[in-house]
């Protein structure tokens, strides 16, 4: 009997109190976890993509007659516009398709010599956007020295080209995309 | 060029909400000095701060008012329903004759009891948020007030690109992607970091040409004379 009024019926200030005390408690853990969900949102699902799938362009350019390589398409109109119209032909040499994980380097040896390091950093969508990577890339020579450390912030599909051995006749590109 | 340094919108809110550390607060302070578009963003951090302080503070003493006046009104209540029930069964077993009812008004309180507490959980949840519907609103209120301060505060979409690189003369093998004439476009390619060995590079940026093209960053690396890396 005791225990059935003390569970339902509460009679005294001090259980009242204890009730108020709950209620209080209730409304504000449901007040701080919408905050936390709405607040760590963004956050959570940039954090669930956790790979990008980037291609690794070896481009030959020269003055040589050949035109733009039909492989080169996405990148066919860039080619054709200042600084690159400078040389006529390009020509694609290698293709290497790699899916980064966050965090986890990935090495490509060149075909054109010398050896490329992707580390894909972070990646996260804001408002609408296209999924922005920041990756970093070494470049290291034939003889193994670092010849470039960078780090390039790219949206899905767009390029960064890096122009190494450049002269009026001819040049080595190195471009990459990911998606 | 010297290395000066820039703080986001969220370090200069970290920063009027007094969450850096004192080192940290002292680049600020500097920066803010030389930045009057930073000193103003500050203010209107701390203005919004005070702002939405006052607003919570005033809700919460309003819903205070209110809860007081309903837990007195369930206190009382809840006295009449024990005191109806103890009289009520007080009566029950005045009246009764031995052995003449063998489920007594106590036991069938207890049923009444039971049936309240498995009355379902959706039901108890929905007494629950009619009971303190003000309490879950002013919540709601104070987080989307929240919601609209990150969003209001968190940096631009559209990010600053810089044309042509210059060398860095405190370091020659380094690049810094400074610029000459800024171009804002929609997020192309951006150059955080380049640090060419023994020689400089200089980055274009190819802005996209229309909705079926891509933007593209031209980095052209000159080793001066030293062996190439391709």
């Amino acid at each position: 009997m005791t225990k059935q009024r003390s569970t339902v019926q509460p009679s005294t200030t001090r259980q009242l109190a204890i009730r108020r005390a709950c209620t209080r408690a209730r409304v504000l853990a449901i007040v701080i976890m919408a905050a936390a969900v709405l607040l760590g949102a963004g956050a959570t699902s940039s954090a669930l993509a956790q790979t990008a799938n980037c291609s690794f362009l070896e481009i030959e350019a020269s003055n040589k007659e050949g035109g733009i390589d039909g492989k080169l398409k996405p990148l066919a109109k860039k080619l054709k516009k200042p600084p690159l119209s400078s040389w006529k032909s390009y020509k694609l040499v290698a293709k290497h398709d790699k899916s980064l994980a966050r965090m986890k380097p990935e090495d490509i040896r060149l075909t054109l010599g010398g050896k490329l390091s992707a580390l894909l950093r972070r990646q996260g969508n804001s408002q609408g956007q296209k999924t922005r990577f920041e990756v970093s890339i070494t470049i290291d020579n034939k003889s193994g020295k670092r010849a470039v450390d960078s780090t390039i912030n790219v949206s899905s599909g767009d390029y960064l080209i890096f122009a190494f051995d450049v002269t009026s006749e001819r040049g080595n590109l190195l471009a990459f995309t990911c998606k | 060029m010297p290395d000066t340094p820039k703080f986001d919108d969220i370090d200069l809110m970290l920063y009027a909400d007094g969450e850096v550390d004192e080192a940290l607060a002292a680049r600020v302070e500097a920066y803010l000095d030389e930045n009057s578009d930073a000193r103003a963003k500050v203010e209107a951090i701390r203005q919004m701060d005070d702002t939405l302080r006052s607003y919570l503070e005033l809700a919460a003493d309003d819903q205070e008012s209110r809860l007081s006046a309903m837990w007195d009104t369930i206190e009382h209540n809840i006295r009449a329903d024990s005191t109806t029930a103890r009289q009520a069964l007080s009566a029950r077993e005045t009246e009764s004759a031995p052995g003449a009812e063998p489920r007594s008004e106590p036991g069938r309180l207890r049923d009444r009891a039971e049936r309240q507490d498995t009355d379902g959980i959706w039901s108890a949840i929905g007494r629950w948020l009619e009971g303190y519907r003000g309490h879950v609103l002013t919540g709601a209120a104070a987080v989307a007030a929240a919601a609209l301060l990150v969003i209001a505060l968190r940096p631009s979409p559209t990010v600053v690109v810089e044309r042509g690189g210059v060398a860095n003369p405190g370091n020659p093998g380094s690049m810094n992607v400074s610029s000459t004439a800024p171009v804002h476009e929609p997020n192309p390619p951006q150059v955080e970091h380049l640090d060419v060995t023994g020689g400089s590079g200089t980055v274009f940026v190819m802005p996209r040409d229309g909705k079926d093209d891509v933007s593209a960053t031209v980095i052209f690396v000159d080793m001066n004379d030293v062996e190439g890396p391709l």
